[in-house]
């Protein structure tokens, strides 16, 4: 080993390391005079800095810093508790509300299904699939995509419900099958004895609130005025298979669905 | 959560405490690291009341953001010195247009100390650790996070090296390199009298 060698190693000798790969340092160091002072010198520079730590060892920020924090914590907690408790009791209130809006909102299709005699236009769930509104002849806001759907109250975690379009645009080359995973929807009770579901449609449609009050939903005084609107999973054969609420709440989650 | 005193807790898991609202996991945290971060920004800015605003700065963020600490992919405490590492040079760089040069060093401009027949000789007495003080806020930004950190908060290059956010052997070059500066100031007496307080990203070499 040279002095240049040795140099850059002389430093991790001195700020005491004692690494086995110092030995050839060590070596180098018994019959190197000038790298000898060098490394007496980086000792007394660790040296000084050592004791520039001792004499801060004690320094410490005033008492009263630890008082305004704690109190900047109070109030922080305190500032999320509230939010957070209103949106667990909204959260409960939803969950009980999609239930029973699933199974009467079903009910509702169901019944509309068998004595118009008629079946909804089948329409391949796409990515620029509109969004009908069943239940209101209004126009209404067009998805462009699942995933930029509104809002959604997910309701449970069950699997989610795979929904495979077929069909290319028109007056282009035709795309591949493309599997829209749509989340957060409740499997209607029914919809287990009916086929696997191959392709269908989302619709979206406006429930009366005070439906849910002759299923027993206590609805809280406030909650009258807001809009209760529910995505239908519809399949191939134009039979609902699942429900999900959409909620136009700004600090839900928004819905998980993706595209694969 | 466990029923363990929270002094048994080690940093890492009185994270999550602290996200979930804990005010004694917040308060035994502070209770720990509060020297080391005051310390780290003392070193760094050369100034008590700064120190303090870093401090300060440095739990209101813990307070706000515990939950994105992730105990895998570093320490709590090197965790917390990146956060004070980014709060200290804000606050430098923020007070630079306001720090006003020493008065000394404005009535004898780039005045030098003498040069001592062997300036290292004893840096641990009084005068040469105020020597080195000084000459550690008159380095570089960057040599000065590496040397503080390294040698007087006696990290690892690794702990440090998480802290600054880069390589290990990034950190090991700049603090072989702020020694070397410092050893230059010190052995030229380019270390003023009394340094102008540190500021962010300015060299007074």
């Amino acid at each position: 080993m040279n002095c240049d060698q040795c140099v850059q190693a002389l430093v991790d000798l001195a700020r005491g390391s004692d690494a086995a790969d110092l030995e050839p340092v060590r070596a180098h160091l018994a019959g190197c005079a000038a790298c000898g002072q060098r490394l007496r010198d980086e000792q007394q520079l660790t040296a000084g800095l050592r004791a520039l730590a001792r004499a801060t060892a004690t320094s410490a920020p005033s008492e009263a810093l630890e008082g305004r924090l704690l109190a900047l914590f109070d109030e922080q907690v305190a500032a999320r508790e509230p939010a957070a408790t209103a949106a667990k009791s909204a959260g409960a209130w939803w969950m009980r509300a999609a239930a029973v809006l699933a199974l009467a909102t079903a009910g509702t299709v169901a019944w509309l299904h068998v004595s118009a005699g008629s079946r909804p236009v089948k329409e391949p769930l796409t990515a620029s699939t509109p969004v009908r509104s069943a239940a209101a002849p209004r126009a209404v806001a067009r998805v462009p995509d699942v995933q930029a759907a509104p809002p959604v109250r997910q309701t449970t975690s069950s699997p989610a419900v795979a929904v495979r379009s077929h069909r290319g645009r028109a007056g282009g080359p035709a795309k591949p099958p493309r599997a829209i995973v749509a989340e957060g929807f409740v499997p209607l009770p029914w919809a287990a004895g009916l086929p696997d579901f191959d392709r269908g449609e989302i619709v979206r449609m406006d429930i009366p609130l005070t439906s849910l009050r002759l299923y027993g939903v206590e609805i809280p005084a406030d909650a009258w005025d807001r809009p209760v609107r529910a995505d239908m999973l519809v399949g191939q054969d134009g039979q609902p298979r699942a429900i999900r609420l959409v909620t136009p709440q700004p600090d839900e989650t928004t819905m998980k669905g993706s595209n694969r | 959560m466990t029923d363990r005193p929270l002094t048994s807790v080690s940093d890492d898991d009185l994270m999550p405490r602290i996200a979930a609202g804990d005010r004694a996991a917040f308060a035994e945290l502070y209770r720990r690291r509060r020297l080391d971060v005051y310390r780290f920004a003392l070193h760094m800015s050369g100034a008590p009341a700064t120190a303090e605003d870093v401090v300060q700065d440095v739990f209101v963020i813990v307070m706000r953001e515990a939950n994105r600490f992730r105990a895998g992919r570093s320490r709590a405490v090197a965790w917390l010195c990146g956060i004070a590492r980014n709060c200290a040079r804000q606050r430098l760089e923020r007070d630079r247009p306001f720090l006003a040069l020493d008065e000394d060093s404005q009535a004898s401009g780039n005045q030098r100390l003498a040069p001592d027949p062997d300036p290292v000789a004893d840096l641990t007495r009084a005068e040469g650790i105020e020597r080195v003080r000084k000459a550690v806020l008159t380095l570089p930004l960057h040599y000065r996070e590496a040397i503080v950190l390294c040698e007087l908060e006696e990290m690892s290059y690794a702990e440090a090296a998480e802290a600054i956010g880069c390589a290990i052997g990034t950190v090991r070059s700049r603090v072989h390199r702020g020694r070397e500066l410092l050893a230059e100031k010190l052995i030229s007496g380019a270390v003023p009298a009394k340094a102008p307080r540190a500021a962010g990203g300015r060299c007074f070499a």
